[in-house]
């Protein structure tokens, strides 16, 4: 039986805790930005140790390491100023038969750099923190990537601070695409390995086997096959790289097919994303 | 309550929070996060006051929400249930004993995060329940237990650098004296 200041003390907590469990959406997101405020030493102290690591990695670095790494660059600096020069020459062309079309021209993206600041501590969310807030122009919804491809989207926002979830927590849905064959999904979580997602909902082809592929269209979705934001959903723009096809089953009592895509990006060693600002 | 301990343990709060969110070795290398605000809780629980679990509940579950997409407070009620438990039974517990520390660690590490998710499965974004999670629940529960001995004996450190050490008892005893007076 619990004594009298105990029952004092659950009441605090629990009338504390239902409080704070009924504040609307927003104001909750509030508090919580407001609360991640207390941890700002943190994020400095970790800024200012990461810099230092890297300065003093710099200095024990032997020359001939950094000439020959210089070398290196250089040459693919080269590489992709040609590549650059023919991609700026497609997207001129590209605009032009667009205008002759009578299309609209595609907005190009701005990327914004930023820095994952902390991690979300349940094992069951899969969330980040990074430095960018409504002051750098961040809203909610915005895609975050990295060069290797989709990281995830900006939940909520602060002024100097947003959340992040990221692909393959349930609050992430996806519209992805078989590059190959054109084929329309959604992108879900798959719960059993956080590095896979599925995308299902995909037109229903032929019985399958383990081992085997699966007709559709007339196309064939076959592992290794690249998937990419289709830009259906109105969130992400499209041609953003997810990952590749593990496999592909029959799903939905043969309604239609699923397939596991391992994804592009590793998302357990994030460090620096890119905000695209549409 | 000593008001340096209370200060010690929200420190000691901040710190469980912050390796949380931001020390991810654990998570690359084990694939989950240890979790030491219920290891903490367990040294408050068994060596401190009911202001204590309510001030580590309040603060430790509100920081550790606000980093997480639980609703916030949610944790805070995990949290103080798991105190409560712990503290209304402590007179049971051989609180100094490194056995019975790393078996009230495992029990609070796994409490915890049970009741959160129970409490998620009537929310809008269940927790989807799979083998994973469990091993990973698992995991963490084994981490919290190995921690929380540590815990105490970080405390103790603490106490013993910034605390008045209590006397030694002397073995004088007044009603053994023996009184001589004029016979």
């Amino acid at each position: 039986m619990l004594r009298k200041p105990q029952y004092i003390a659950l009441l605090i907590v629990a009338l504390a805790g239902l409080i704070l469990l009924s504040l609307p959406e927003a104001a909750a997101s509030r508090v919580k930005l407001a609360v991640t405020t207390l941890f700002l030493p943190l994020f400095g102290a970790t800024e200012t140790t990461q810099a230092a690591a890297r300065r003093a990695g710099n200095t024990i670095v032997p020359r001939s390491d950094l000439i020959r790494e210089l070398e290196q660059l250089r040459a693919e600096k080269q590489k992709l100023e040609f590549n650059l020069a023919q991609a700026q020459e497609a997207a001129r062309e590209n605009d032009r038969l667009r205008r002759l079309a009578g299309l609209p021209s595609r907005p190009g993206w701005k990327l914004k750099p930023a820095r994952v600041i902390a991690r979300d501590p349940a094992n069951w969310w899969r969330t980040v923190f990074i430095d960018l807030g409504s002051k750098d122009g961040v809203r909610v919804d915005l895609p975050v990537v990295t060069p290797e491809g989709l990281a995830g989207r900006v939940s909520a926002v602060g002024t100097t601070r947003s959340q992040v979830v990221l692909l393959g927590d349930q609050t992430c849905r996806v519209a992805g695409m078989v590059r190959e064959t054109a084929e329309n999904g959604i992108v879900i979580p798959y719960a059993p390995d956080p590095s896979i997602v599925t995308l299902t909902y995909l037109s229903r082809g032929s019985a399958v086997k383990p081992g085997q592929t699966i007709t559709t269209s007339g196309l064939e979705l076959k592992p290794g096959n690249h998937v990419l934001t289709s830009g259906l959903g109105g969130v992400f723009p499209a041609g953003i790289r997810i990952g590749e096809i593990v496999d592909v089953r029959s799903d939905g009592f043969g309604l239609y097919q699923s397939a596991r895509v391992r994804l592009a990006v590793n998302l357990n060693a994030l460090d620096h994303v890119w905000v695209v600002a549409q | 309550m000593n008001r340096l301990e209370t200060i010690f343990i929200l420190c000691a709060a901040w710190l469980a929070v912050a390796f949380e969110i931001s020390f991810p070795a654990f998570r690359q290398l084990l694939g989950f996060q240890i979790s030491l605000l219920p290891p903490l809780m367990v040294y408050v629980a068994l060596s401190n006051s009911l202001p204590g679990i309510v001030l580590l509940s309040l603060i430790g579950g509100v920081a550790s929400d606000a980093f997480s997409a639980n609703p916030i407070g949610i944790s805070t009620l995990a949290l103080a249930g798991t105190g409560m438990l712990l503290h209304h039974n402590r007179d049971l517990v051989l609180r100094d004993q490194a056995y019975a520390q790393v078996a009230m660690g495992l029990l609070a590490t796994a409490l915890t995060p049970a009741l959160v998710v129970l409490a998620l499965m009537n929310t809008q974004h269940p927790v989807l329940l799979t083998w994973r999670l469990f091993g990973q629940w698992l995991g963490a529960a084994l981490a919290g237990g190995i921690c929380t001995p540590f815990i105490f004996r970080f405390f103790a450190l603490l106490n013993r650098w910034f605390s008045y050490q209590a006397l030694p008892e002397s073995h004088f005893r007044d009603t053994r004296q023996i009184k001589r007076t004029r016979i």
